[in-house]
C-alpha cells in the first residue's frame, strides 16, 4: 500500500525538507502534494485524496490549528489524520492541540525517522526500508 | 523576559539548531571578521514580559550553504540556490522554539511571531543590534560564521 501525503508550510525549504524526510523515511509515498497555508491545503483537499497530512503551526492566512478545526467539520475530510511539525517545544502546547484533534506532532528539527514512526502509528505504513 | 536568555545560552541554542537542523558544527568565537561583503538578517519577534526580537545573521553565501544542508543536497545544487533567506529564517525559527521554550518553563506566557528576512551590509546589521541584551558570535569548522542577538524592540536607531 502507497501513501498520499499533503505537506503544508509556508516555508518552501521546509516543504522540500519534509519531503525529502518522508522519502529517505522508507515510507511507500505515491504523491506528496504541497501546500504554503491551511486554505491553499483545504483547495488540494477539496480535489485530492490524500491520506495524511503534515502541517506547519504558524502560517498566515491560515494556520494548522484553524486547518484542523476546517477539516475536522468536514465529514469527507473528518478522518484523515493531521500531523502538526513546528519549532513549537512546549509540552502544554502540544497537549492542548492534541485537544483540539491534532492526531501527532513532530518538532523541528526534525529527522526522517520521526516521519517513519507516526505514519506507522496513525496508518499502520510498514516502512520500505530506506534510508533514517 | 528574554534577557533571561544569556549570550551563551544563544550561542549554545543556535549550535544545538545548527548542528540538529544543517549538519553544520560551530564553536563561540569572540568576535566576527572583518569584511564588507552582503549579509542575510534574519528577525522573529517574541513577547514575553516585553516584546523583543531575536536577531539571525550570516553572510549571503553561508546561508546558501545551510539551505542545501536543509534540503540534504550538495552546496550549489540548483534544488538550494536562491533559498538562502529562506533557510536563515527557518534556523531562526528553530532557535525561537527552543528560546520560547525555555521562558515558558520559567513561567512565563510566551508568543513568537513569524521570521522575516532581509539582505543588507554588514554595517547596517552592526547598527541594528549594537545595543543587543544578549549576543553570541559563532564560527564553523569551514570559517564561515553566524551571529544571533536578542534585542529589545524599543531600541533606538532603527
Amino acid at each position: 500500500v502507497s501513501y498520499r501525503v499533503l505537506i503544508v508550510d509556508d516555508s518552501q525549504i521546509i516543504r522540500g525538507a519534509v519531503k525529502k524526510s518522508i522519502l529517505m523515511s522508507g515510507l511507500d509515498i505515491s504523491e506528496a502534494a504541497e501546500a504554503s497555508n491551511g486554505q491553499e491545503a483545504l483547495q488540494v483537499l477539496a480535489t485530492d485524496w490524500v491520506d495524511i497530512v503534515f502541517a506547519d503551526l504558524n502560517m498566515p492566512v491560515m494556520g494548522g490549528i484553524e486547518l484542523v478545526e476546517r477539516m475536522s467539520k468536514d465529514p469527507a475530510l473528518c478522518n484523515i489524520p493531521v500531523v502538526i511539525v513546528s519549532s513549537d517545544q512546549r509540552q502544554a502546547m502540544i497537549d492542548e492541540m492534541k485537544g483540539r484533534g491534532v492526531k501527532g506532532y513532530i518538532k523541528k528539527p526534525f529527522r526522517p525517522e520521526n516521519f517513519r514512526d507516526v505514519v506507522q502509528e496513525l496508518l499502520g505504513a510498514q516502512s520500505m526500508g530506506g534510508k533514517t | 523576559m528574554i534577557g533571561q536568555v544569556s549570550s551563551e545560552e544563544l550561542g549554545e541554542i543556535l549550535g544545538r539548531a545548527l548542528e540538529e537542523a544543517a549538519f553544520v558544527f560551530v564553536e563561540v568565537t569572540d568576535a566576527l571578521p572583518e569584511e564588507s561583503r552582503d549579509v542575510c538578517q534574519a528577525q522573529i519577534a517574541i513577547t514575553a514580559a516585553q516584546s523583543y526580537e531575536l536577531v539571525l545573521c550570516s553572510s549571503v553565501e553561508f546561508s546558501e550553504t545551510l539551505a542545501a544542508n536543509l534540503l540534504g543536497v550538495e552546496p550549489g545544487d540548483d534544488e538550494a540556490t536562491g533559498k538562502g533567506v529562506d533557510a536563515i529564517g527557518e534556523i531562526l525559527n528553530i532557535v525561537a522554539g527552543i528560546v520560547m521554550d525555555r521562558l515558558a518553563t520559567g513561567g512565563l506566557e510566551v508568543r513568537i511571531g513569524t521570521p522575516t528576512v532581509r539582505v543588507m551590509n554588514m554595517q547596517e546589521h552592526h547598527k541594528y543590534v549594537q545595543n543587543a541584551l544578549s549576543r553570541s558570535f559563532l564560527l564553523s569548522d569551514d570559517g564561515d560564521w553566524v551571529d544571533i542577538a536578542a534585542v529589545a524592540t524599543f531600541a533606538s536607531d532603527r
